[in-house]
């Protein structure tokens, strides 16, 4: 029990030497745990209904309201609270999806090979020159613009990057000893590439998939500014585009949700950025 | 006068939160013509070494002390224009991976007349020409390898493309290093004689370094053996070879297989190198010695030079 | 060299089919009829839904379907606009002319700027100039160009009022000529600003990145083992090497930049492709929308050939290694 708790101590220790090394993981990781927070206690930081319409229009931030109302008396600071929520959930998930079709199209390409491995990087290489963001639009603007919508076209559409980085992860780990002797004593191949393939190929695409959600939110927020976002929903976004009316007597709206936008994207770009210095070690130690 | 004398040559790599001891307070000489051979494993230092005396390694993160000194002046110290002029005219060198040597996206022909021109400033383009075929023409090379790409070539005629370069201003040294290693045997052996054959013809002096004892027996007239940084034995390849003093001497050439007579049994050296970023208390092979006293462990052993010239630094040799 | 363009050509063509079909099927999948969805109305009227269905043979198989719909497109006839009933290809090419003055624009100095700082910073990595650097692209990476856009409205046309707010000319000026031009560069230089702003960290981290890829290559040891200077060591050798992936990237980004800078232009109401976009989405205007897609697919593809063209013409090795 002892051995094991110390075992557990080392690495936890190890884990925190890693993470202070890399300084964009220990800002990103500091910004998003604020962020984090703000957003699962928003129901108790936040001083009003960010969808109730008050009386004080356009209110200049102050002691009332700590970061002003916008044009129709909501409250930016409420909102902004509950905006959190909405964009980590949709650019969490979206970036999930894409990590999901990723890690599967590029290993079955990598791990298969042949014919199946042609066909699915022709697809891929296809998929890399669409034009994703248009895409995006085309397909909310026609479906609806429901948060689900959203979410599942950003997903489906942004996956290449992470099948590529499983392909060639893939190609390499089929040609160590462990996956030749396990396919010689007849493990069948579907079972290698899910029990031994992937779960040893995935750290870059877990560093590419932080790296999405930072791509995500960002085009969540696209959409909403062009009036594409769930309209049920208190969306960064929207609140920059509610703003842009506004930007000579309430420029507290767009600057702060625009502002709220900036800091958590950086801060998932941030750890997804040090994760890839995690993974390559020359670039830790050599400064 | 030494051609070349190193003495007491140290380099530290400072990375992050470590200091690395890569070449560990070295010393020995290179004579006109002769030619040396550097072996050990691989991380034992030597191709640092070689970069340390070229003056290469990023200062950045390399701290080299100690003296170079090359015809009597130290490499170490010189001032940067001074260097630079020195550099291919007096020493050249032929790196390990031939295939990435030159630059990817230029043709043969115009990197070797661009570096022709480095020291032959009042060279004019046909003069530039002219030598680099005739230099092609020394590693038996064709004439249409100057217009052509590195990725066009194999690996043994990017090797023969390194040797012709760095012959190309006559210098008095040549180091290679790793040089032929990653070539097949036969075309090795070839560029080996022909290396050979040239420096005669040209009066070189050479420093060859490899992990291979058996191309240091054949080809070089002295030898010098590193292990994790340090110098354990120096001296004539013929002496040495009949009768290692060094245990890791021994060792190294117990694993090589005999190509004629008796088949010997092959053994290898237990264990592993050393953490270089910690001194040790005593001699740096005392934990994989299979000669170790109790004072290898506590006393890090002297240089001594022995009756036949060669030096070794180990407690136990010589008795 | 053949092979290699032979392969991407499969591969622009590929992207083309693609797209068509994504946008056959987009409207015979999305909600509601295709007929309604094409005339743009709930309750077309009876002459408009037997000319749409003769048009388009709605009532044919759907194979046949796809083949004179791409028929129609291979005529230039992207079909009509909703909002004013035009050629939804002669809309957007009316409104070409100032996204690409923005886009082109802003690309080429991203791309310049962007470069110089790159190899700057990479040739004096660890400096402190390049700790500042690096954080900025961080910052300007994580930042929407539209906020961007509207920040610098804030600051330099609604605080200081040094700059035009809006659109492209000053109507009530109507200036001519030489005035015009000015007018015209002065009304630029906001959205021009957020464009390169947007664009420069990733063409600094590509030229950075490469940089330091290449003075790591062994030939750059070897280079310095002759003697060679420093300086010619990069103007030569260095740079040619370095710049590749810049190059690979610049045509690619071009497509992307025209698109990004849709939502730039709304912002600065910049009377653009974005504007046409945006009113497209307000009032559902369904073929323009597909029309705007359509194009900017076609062009991305054009533009990739168009790269590997130049690229196998710098980088012999794909000249000559088939695979490229």
């Amino acid at each position: 029990m002892n051995v094991k708790r110390n075992r557990m101590r080392a690495r936890v220790t190890n884990t925190l030497q890693v993470i202070n090394s890399i300084t964009q993981l220990k800002i990103g990781l500091c910004l998003l745990a604020v962020i984090i927070l703000l957003a699962l206690f928003a129901p108790f930081l936040a001083v009003y209904d960010p969808f109730a319409l008050n009386d004080d229009l356009l209110a200049p931030p102050g002691s009332q309201y700590l970061l002003g109302t916008d044009g129709l008396g909501r409250d930016v600071f409420s909102e902004l609270l509950y905006g959190a929520r909405t964009s980590i959930f949709i650019g969490v998930v979206a970036a999930a999806i894409s990590g999901v079709l990723g890690t599967l199209i590029g290993g079955l390409s990598g791990f298969y090979r042949g014919k199946l491995d042609s066909v699915l990087s022709e697809f891929v290489n296809v998929f890399l020159m669409l034009p994703t963001f248009f895409l995006i639009l085309l397909i909310v603007a026609l479906f609806g613009s429901s948060m689900l919508n959203v979410m599942l076209v950003i997903g489906v559409t942004t996956w290449t990057g992470n099948a590529v980085l499983m392909r060639a992860q893939a190609m390499s780990l089929r040609e160590r000893t462990y996956v030749k002797s396990l396919q010689s004593i007849g493990v069948s191949k579907f079972k290698i590439l899910t029990k031994h393939i992937i779960p040893n190929g995935i750290f870059p695409i877990i560093a590419n998939t932080t790296m999405n959600i930072s791509g995500a939110i960002l085009t969540e927020a696209g959409l909403s500014f062009l009036g594409l976002g769930d309209p049920n929903l208190v969306s960064w976004g929207q609140m920059v585009f509610h703003g842009k009316s506004y930007l000579v007597n309430g420029w507290w709206i767009s600057t702060f949700s625009g502002f709220a936008i900036v800091v958590t994207v950086l801060a998932f770009y941030l750890i997804g950025d040090g994760l890839n210095h995690v993974l390559s070690p020359k670039l830790r130690d050599i400064k | 006068m030494p051609l070349l004398s190193i003495q007491n040559l140290q380099v530290k790599y400072r990375v992050k939160n470590k200091e690395i001891h890569a070449v560990n307070n070295i010393s020995f000489d290179v004579e006109q013509q002769d030619s040396v051979g550097i072996v050990g494993e691989s991380g034992s230092g030597k191709s640092t070494l070689a970069m340390a005396l070229l003056r290469l390694l990023p200062e950045r993160i390399a701290e080299v002390s100690g003296e170079v000194l090359f015809a009597g002046e130290n490499l170490l110290t010189l001032d940067d224009e001074r260097l630079k002029a020195r550099r291919w005219t007096e020493m050249a060198v032929v790196f390990q991976k031939s295939m990435s040597a030159l630059s990817p996206v230029h043709k043969i022909g115009y990197q070797m007349a661009d570096i022709y021109k480095v020291h032959a400033k009042t060279a004019t383009k046909e003069q530039a020409k002219a030598r680099i075929l005739e230099l092609l023409e020394m590693v038996n090379l064709p004439a249409r390898v100057y217009t052509m790409y590195p990725h066009e070539l194999s690996g043994g005629m990017m090797q023969r493309v390194s040797i012709a370069l760095s012959l190309m201003h006559n210098p008095k040294l040549l180091i290679l290093d790793e040089a032929t290693t990653a070539l097949d045997v036969v075309t090795q052996g070839q560029i080996l004689k022909e290396i050979m054959q040239l420096e005669e013809r040209l009066n070189i002096a050479r420093i060859m370094i490899t992990h291979d004892m058996s191309v240091v027996a054949t080809t070089c007239k002295k030898v010098a053996v590193m292990y994790a940084g340090n110098l354990l034995e120096f001296g004539l390849v013929k002496d040495i070879i009949a009768a290692p003093e060094h245990p890791y001497t021994k060792g190294l050439l117990q694993s090589i297989p005999a190509l004629k007579g008796e088949r010997g049994e092959l053994i290898g050296i237990a264990g592993s190198l050393p953490d270089l970023s910690k001194s040790p208390s005593g001699c740096i092979f005392a934990d994989r010695c299979p000669s170790r006293k109790p004072t290898c462990e506590t006393e890090t052993p002297i240089r001594r030079t022995l009756a036949d010239g060669r030096m070794v630094a180990c407690h136990i040799a010589g008795s | 060299m053949i092979t290699y363009l032979r392969k991407r050509i499969i591969t622009a063509i590929l992207v083309i089919i693609v797209s068509l079909s994504i946008n056959f099927m987009l409207v015979h999948l999305a909600p509601g009829n295709p007929i309604s969805l094409i005339a743009g109305k709930d309750n077309p009227s009876p002459e408009m839904v037997a000319a749409l269905t003769e048009k388009y043979g709605l009532n044919d198989p759907i194979y046949i379907q796809f083949f004179k719909y791409i028929g129609t497109l291979l005529k230039g006839d992207l079909g009509y606009s909703l909002i004013n009933n035009e050629p939804v290809i002669k809309l957007i090419a009316e409104k070409m002319g100032p996204t690409l003055l923005l886009a082109l624009t802003g690309l080429i100095l991203a791309v310049v700027i962007g470069t110089a700082l790159g190899i700057y910073a990479a040739r004096h990595k660890g400096s402190p100039f390049d700790v500042v650097m690096n954080g900025i692209s961080y910052l300007f990476d994580s930042t929407p160009g539209f906020w961007l856009g509207l920040m610098l409205i804030l600051v330099f046309a609604s605080l200081l009022k040094w700059l035009p707010t809006a659109g492209m000319v000053d109507l009530r000026a109507s200036h001519t000529g030489f005035a015009y031009v000015l007018d015209v560069l002065l009304h630029l230089i906001l959205p021009l600003l957020t464009v390169v702003l947007s664009q420069i960290p990733y063409f600094f981290r590509i030229a950075r990145s490469s940089v330091i890829q290449v003075m790591a290559e062994d030939f750059i040891t070897t280079l310095r083992a002759t003697g060679m200077k420093e300086g010619r060591i990069f103007r030569k050798y260095v740079f040619k090497n370095a710049i590749l992936p810049t190059v690979t990237v610049f045509g690619l980004s071009l497509a992307y930049v025209v698109a990004g800078v849709a939502i730039i232009e709304i912002v600065f109401s910049w009377p653009g492709t974005g504007k046409l976009l945006m009113d497209a989405i307000m009032k559902r205007d369904y073929p323009l929308l597909m029309g705007v897609y359509l194009i900017l697919s076609v062009s991305i593809a054009v533009c990739m050939i168009l790269v590997d063209v130049i690229y196998s013409m710098i980088d012999p090795r794909i000249r000559h290694n088939e695979k490229g």
